[in-house]
């Protein structure tokens, strides 16, 4: 029994089990989890993740993912009256906001030194520098006060909503400054290459320059990808019970000798683990990248 | 023409959603709805604080408050910065000292768990966990309770500020220097070297120097975190180093510590003070987190106590945000990459 397969092993049953709630519902304590709903809206969610394990298994990589993001999106939009709690809801919020911080870190980072509309790169500029100056604390409790009543008081929106269009800008400013340096970094000769093959700027865009910076600055994003795994802890703030909500709650009516250290330390347990699996992927993954990819290698 | 089109959309566009959002935002707050004005800030703020050093009384006006709050922001996070950069070096050189296993696993654990779990568990399971007053520890002349720590005075100003001088003498630039800050160093413990001791008198503890717990598990938490990047900013520097360099300093008969105080940490400097910088501005963000555990912090005595008070968001947060962007941006003018 090595050390990286008991990690493995502890990673899987937390990081399954509380994929698949209905499945950590018999395994763990029903209030870490707290997630209740009625049997269609079960059978739908476990549908629709089989569904997208069926196209993974058969290689069709987009369906699958669009399809499982699309059944993450409707958990939290179909019933905004049973939020979940506990574990779960930390690992859904990220998991939601990731992909859309990645999206808002391309925009910001294309964006602010374009020709086409100038406004628009004030507007990036703007937003990327101010957002980085400010914690993030400071940005939520921006919302609680002042953001709140900036929309029609008729429209109630759920808060976990809130939360992933919060933390997928404030990743996707950090995000956009380590892409925009990978922009700088790219090579001339392939922009040579592409404009003697005929291809217009657009093409060039598409096919080339954007999978070379996503490849070349992959380890840091996952740096800002596990930085926002480690923020759900903050959520509190919004009235959303995470796994550190839940404990506080439990702890309200603790007795002092018996020490609230472990509960702590089981919670720490669950974010090292999803923070140290995210870490594990990055590694995995830019070994791949590195091994795998020839536009990464200088040309001898 | 094209060009001018698509600017003009998307100029419209951003002024009809800032143009909503503000309508929006007096149609909803129009039964407290005042006009934006800073002159709150001048009136009597009728709150209790307890264990400043501003002299602060319910009496005194709202913007001693909010200097209260920037006052204790800043000295938290410059302790916080000294104290995690001396962590974080010690730590940065554990691989050349063949303790490979102590810093990964250092890091790893520290690195890995978020800021506010690692706060709340120094607050909640140690520091709630010490006795009550009445059955304080003594410890060398410290007495520990819940409520924190109390120890001796001798001058806190007037050591820091004699450290510093001391740090700079050392540079063999600054050989001037080293007279100087030995005249100082004198002259501040002679100022300030009234010594003394926390003593009871009946249930309260008087004299000292008074350190809260929420202060002591802020320093404590932030420090032990940033001390995990700042080690892997300096272990991954140093092999950046020529090699040749660490021959040529064997070759010199220096011992482990002259090596990499005297060769090493002079050239690694210059690079990774960008990168100290991103940490020391993370710091400064992170100690707002002081807020959710009760420490008299900027943006919870604004955000909090201020605004609790009056009423009045937009300006109240106006003035957090704005103190926490002009304090990045100080720190990144003083101590980030020139150009």
């Amino acid at each position: 029994m090595s050390y990286q397969f008991i990690k493995f092993l502890l990673a899987f049953i937390l990081l399954f089990t509380y994929f698949i709630p209905h499945i950590g519902w018999f395994v763990f304590d029903p209030l870490i989890i707290g997630y209740q709903s009625n049997n269609i809206f079960v059978v739908l969610l476990l549908f629709g993740f089989i569904v997208s394990f069926l196209f993974f298994i058969l290689k069709m990589h987009l369906f699958s993912i669009s399809i499982w993001y699309l059944n993450l999106l409707l958990m939290v939009l179909v019933s905004p009256a049973n939020t979940p709690n506990g574990f779960f809801l930390n690992i859904l919020i990220a998991s939601i906001s990731i992909p859309l911080s990645f999206v808002f870190g391309l925009v910001l980072a294309l964006g602010r030194n374009n020709k086409l509309c100038i406004s628009f790169a004030y507007t990036c500029r703007l937003i990327s520098s101010l957002v980085r100056g400010i914690p993030f604390l400071g940005i939520l409790f921006f919302i609680i006060t002042v953001g709140s009543k900036c929309i029609p008081s008729s429209l109630e929106i759920n808060q976990v909503i809130v939360a992933w269009l919060t933390m997928s800008l404030f990743a996707g400013v950090y995000l956009s400054d380590i892409f925009y340096s990978g922009i700088h970094a790219y090579p001339s000769r392939l922009d040579e290459s592409s404009s003697a093959l005929g291809l217009s700027a657009f093409q060039n865009l598409i096919f080339l320059k954007l999978p070379w910076v996503i490849q070349y600055t992959m380890s840091p994003a996952i740096n800002v990808y596990v930085g926002l795994f480690k923020e759900t802890s903050l959520l509190i703030v919004l009235g959303l019970y995470d796994v550190l909500g839940v404990m506080q709650n439990v702890l309200i009516n603790i007795n002092k000798e018996e020490g609230a250290g472990i509960f702590y330390l089981y919670v720490a347990m669950c974010y090292w683990l999803g923070a140290n699996s995210i870490g594990d992927f990055g590694h995995w993954i830019t070994k791949r990248i590195v091994r795998n990819n020839q536009l990464m290698k200088e040309p001898t | 023409m094209k060009r001018w089109s698509i600017e003009l959309v998307y100029s419209i566009f951003v002024i009809l959603l800032i143009y909503s959002l503000c309508y929006f935002y007096i149609l909803n707050t129009k039964h407290i709805y005042q006009p934006l004005e800073f002159n709150f800030l001048f009136n009597e703020s009728e709150l209790f604080l307890d264990n400043n050093w501003f002299g602060f009384t319910p009496k005194s006006s709202m913007w001693v408050l909010f200097l209260v709050g920037l006052f204790n922001t800043v000295g938290l996070s410059f302790v916080t910065m000294i104290f995690a950069t001396i962590i974080g070096t010690l730590v940065g050189l554990m691989p050349f000292m063949n303790m490979t296993k102590c810093n990964s696993s250092f890091i790893s654990v520290f690195r890995n768990v978020p800021l506010f779990v690692q706060l709340l568990a120094w607050y909640f399971g140690v520091f709630y966990m010490l006795p009550n007053t009445s059955e304080s520890i003594h410890f060398l002349g410290l007495i520990i309770n819940i409520k924190g720590l109390y120890f001796p005075s001798i001058g806190i100003l007037s050591s820091f500020i004699a450290i510093f001088f001391c740090i700079l003498s050392t540079q063999p630039i600054n050989k001037n220097l080293k007279f100087l800050s030995f005249i100082l160093l004198i002259i501040y413990f002679y100022i300030y070297s009234q010594i003394s001791l926390p003593i009871y008198s009946g249930n309260h503890i008087v004299g000292g120097v008074y350190i809260s717990s929420e202060c002591l598990s802020l320093c404590i938490s932030i420090s032990l975190f940033t001390s995990a990047y700042i080690a892997e900013i300096i272990s991954n520097a140093i092999k950046v180093v020529d090699i040749g360099q660490f021959d040529a300093a064997n070759g010199l008969g220096l011992s482990f510590f002259q090596c990499y105080r005297y060769v090493i940490i002079p050239q690694i400097f210059q690079m990774v003070r960008p990168l100290l910088n991103n940490q020391y501005i993370n710091i400064i963000k992170n100690s707002s987190l002081g807020a959710l555990i009760g420490f008299p912090e900027l943006m919870g005595l604004t955000a909090g106590s201020i605004l609790s008070n009056t009423s009045r968001n937009v300006e109240v947060m106006f003035l957090a945000l704005a103190t926490y962007f002009l304090l990045c941006h100080l720190m990144t003018l003083m101590f980030g990459e020139k150009r």
